[in-house]
């Protein structure tokens, strides 16, 4: 289970949209936060700044007080009344005399670290909307307190302005012109309660997409893993008994269809190699039992009763013959397996195709003669390293292909020629030539064009492909060309630039 | 018995023919799939033996075209050993398969067995009065004594025998004895009733004047 693809993809699935809606989630949250403290902030900054304009008047005159409010210059106050609404503010009043709260840092060090208490809330529980004042002078001493008892006490402040929170109330602190600090602050309780509610809700909604993303996740996975699974069960159908089932690709996506086509191609190539392997080895028995069945019933009769010499000598040679040709069949067979495993031994040395094929002429020209076809050799010397009796095999082979297949009075030609990197030679005759359709199937182990006819001249059907197989051994090509009625060439081109690679 | 051998090696078809011709049958031969197709269809032959991988057109195209018009038991003999092979013989209309190599004797006994069938007859053996024809062994006993009958005749009884309380014509009997390369007149059938009717009795064979030839019983 936990190896399989489709948890994988859940676990995945699940962990990227789970970090994804946390992170939206609380994004969200932090921006909705802050959009409302801003709010309030900017609030406050302007009753703050109200208070300031109207604090920055001309300096105290005289002995006053020092620290003392000063009576308000009228053409510096702030263009909003509002102050005085909100604060019960107002700037004409007689400044009253000092309270005896001068700021005393011995006293008030204690005091300072746990803030004051704040005024007392509403206990009708409706939250007070109401901002409260207060301003101190630059040294501490408590100016002025609106409403009374806010419980703000005075601090040193780091910078010209500060916003914090103090339990359920949002305050700013603004340093006024000659160094008193104005403190404007609100209760905040009904926005955190608000906030609080767009958690729950943030939350909630956060877990139901979730739910609702690992649902459609499960689906989506089941639903990409289906052909996944259509292909396996099509391969796991497939067997060597029975290689003909294919993938059907026709309903797949994109990347599966090319993986199912891919499958499908294998299977054919597979498919292919298999009917090609079983029909060589059906060939191959079928070769071999022939003579051998041959060879027993010709015993068999003979041994039956008692016979004459004559034809005892009959069924002898008749059994010979058979011999001989499973003797040649196992050598045939024998090559190509070599050569199929890549074990065809060459004992490579300097040879020349020129001379092969004059000796293959030689050797071959009383058969030619019975068959009446002339052979000629032409061209120039095409020496290489090779394996001069393999080659000659080849030669061999072709020279004799091309006589038994000529026609009467015919001819054979047989062409070298040194191209460049290799040892060309050609094997051109007048015979019947070969039909297209044959052509491709012509080094196929057991294929015959003509059954009839190479059963007469004792071919086994694997002399083109043991050609193929020395000629290929030497890193060589081997092509046919071929019109009915007109003749063939075969024409055979080994690199001679092999020796010297080594 | 008249067998034809359609078979392309001509060791292996010599071997056969000499064997089935040893055996007391008649035996024609082909070497093609063509001229066996001509010849199967046109001749009444008992059994054929039949080699699949065949010149000019196959065994199986042989069977297709035979199985036309003809119901001649076909035994299919081959070296081609697969499964598949022996199921498309089998169910391409012929009666038995055997894989080469193969013993001459099973090749006998076989088609002895498959011409039997043909007449309808499950037995090897076919009593007619105080005759016993034993179509395996290839003899005939009279009251329990074996009668010394030649291999043509031999054939005859063993024809006569097999379509027992039918009529049956000089030409049937000739077509049947004889192969293609026997040149024998036909008047040769009169000689070899005539030496049968001595060696199993005067009665044993009916002459129907005309017409041929019954054994009745």
């Amino acid at each position: 289970m936990a190896k399989s693809l489709r948890w994988r993809l859940q676990v995945w699935h699940a962990s990227i949209l789970a970090i994804v809606v946390i992170g939206l989630g609380t994004a969200f949250y932090l921006l909705l936060e802050r959009a409302t403290l801003s709010e309030i902030d900017s609030e406050l900054l302007l009753d703050a700044r109200a208070i300031e304009g109207v604090l920055r008047g001309p300096p105290p005159r005289g002995d006053g007080p020092r620290d003392a409010f000063p009576p308000p210059d009228v053409s510096l106050l702030p263009p909003r009344p509002r102050v005085r609404d909100r604060f019960n503010f107002d700037p004409w009043r007689p400044l009253p005399p000092p309270p005896d709260q001068r700021f005393d840092r011995d006293r008030d060090r204690d005091r300072d670290r746990e803030l004051r208490p704040l005024p007392p809330r509403d206990p009708s529980g409706e939250p007070n909307v109401q901002p409260y004042l207060v301003i101190f002078a630059g040294d501490g001493v408590l100016l002025r307190e609106e409403p009374i008892d806010t419980g703000v006490a005075f601090r040193e402040m780091s910078r010209p302005l500060e916003y914090r929170n103090r339990a359920l109330s949002r305050e700013v602190w603004l340093r006024a012109p000659r160094g008193q600090i104005v403190v404007v602050g609100r209760d905040i309780q009904c926005q955190m309660d608000r906030l609080a509610g767009w958690r729950w809700q943030l939350g909630a909604s956060g877990l139901a997409i979730l739910g609702l993303g690992l649902l459609g996740g499960w689906v989506l996975a089941d639903r990409a893993i289906r052909p996944v699974r259509a292909i396996s069960q099509t391969a796991s159908d497939v067997s060597a008994a029975n290689l003909s089932a294919r993938i059907d690709s026709s309903s797949m996506d994109e990347e599966l269809k090319g993986l199912a086509d891919i499958l499908n191609t294998m299977l054919s190539r597979l498919e292919a190699s298999f009917t090609q392997q079983t029909r060589f080895t059906a060939d191959a028995s079928h070769e071999l039992r022939t003579p051998i069945a041959v060879l027993l019933s010709h015993c068999e009769l003979a041994l039956g009763r008692t016979r004459t010499p004559e034809e005892y000598q009959r069924t002898l040679v008749t059994c010979q013959h058979a011999g001989r040709r499973m003797k040649t069949l196992v050598e045939d067979l024998l090559i190509l397996a070599r050569a199929d495993a890549g074990k065809l031994e060459l004992s490579r040395q300097p040879c020349d195709l020129q001379r092969l094929a004059a000796d293959a002429a030689a050797m071959l020209g009383p058969l030619a003669a019975q068959r009446g076809v002339t052979i000629e050799c032409i061209g120039d010397a095409a020496p290489l390293d090779g394996d001069d009796q393999r080659l000659s095999q080849v030669i061999v082979n072709l020279l004799s292909n091309a006589i038994e297949y000529n026609r009467t009075g015919g001819a054979v030609t047989l062409r070298t020629s040194l191209e460049p990197g290799a040892a060309m030679l050609s094997v051109r005759d007048t015979g019947c030539g070969i039909a297209g359709e044959s052509v491709p199937h012509l080094f196929d182990r057991f294929y015959r064009v003509d059954e009839a006819r190479s059963r007469q001249i004792g071919g086994s059907g694997l002399g083109l492909a043991i050609c193929q197989s020395i000629v290929e051994a030497h890193g060589g090509t081997l092509d046919v060309t071929s019109e009915v009625n007109v003749g063939s060439e075969f024409v055979m081109r080994i690199p001679t630039g092999l020796a010297t690679e080594k | 018995m008249r067998l034809l051998v359609v078979e392309d090696e001509p060791d292996m078809r010599s071997a056969i023919v000499q064997a089935l011709g040893e055996a007391g049958f008649a035996v024609d031969e082909a070497s093609d799939g063509d001229s066996g197709c001509f010849k199967a269809v046109a001749w009444e032959y008992d059994a054929i033996v039949l080699d699949l991988m065949l010149p000019k057109r196959s065994g199986w195209e042989l069977l297709a075209e035979l199985r036309k018009s003809k119901t001649t038991p076909v035994l299919i003999l081959t070296a081609r050993d697969a499964v598949l092979d022996r199921v498309r013989g089998l169910d391409g209309g012929a009666d038995d398969y055997l894989v080469k190599p193969f013993s001459l004797v099973e090749l006998i006994a076989r088609l002895r067995a498959l011409i039997r069938r043909a007449a309808g007859h499950a037995q090897s053996t076919i009593e007619i009065g105080d005759v016993i024809v034993d179509l395996v062994g290839g003899t005939v006993t009279k009251a329990g004594e074996p009668a010394a009958l030649t291999a043509r005749e031999f054939s005859l009884v063993e024809l006569l025998a097999l379509h027992r309380g039918k009529l049956v014509s000089r030409s049937m009997i000739y077509d049947h004895l004889f192969g293609e390369d026997d040149d024998t007149l036909s008047n040769l059938i009169d000689v070899h009733v005539s030496h049968v009717r001595k060696k199993l009795g005067a009665d044993f064979i009916e002459t129907r004047r005309g017409q041929g030839y019954i054994v009745n019983g």
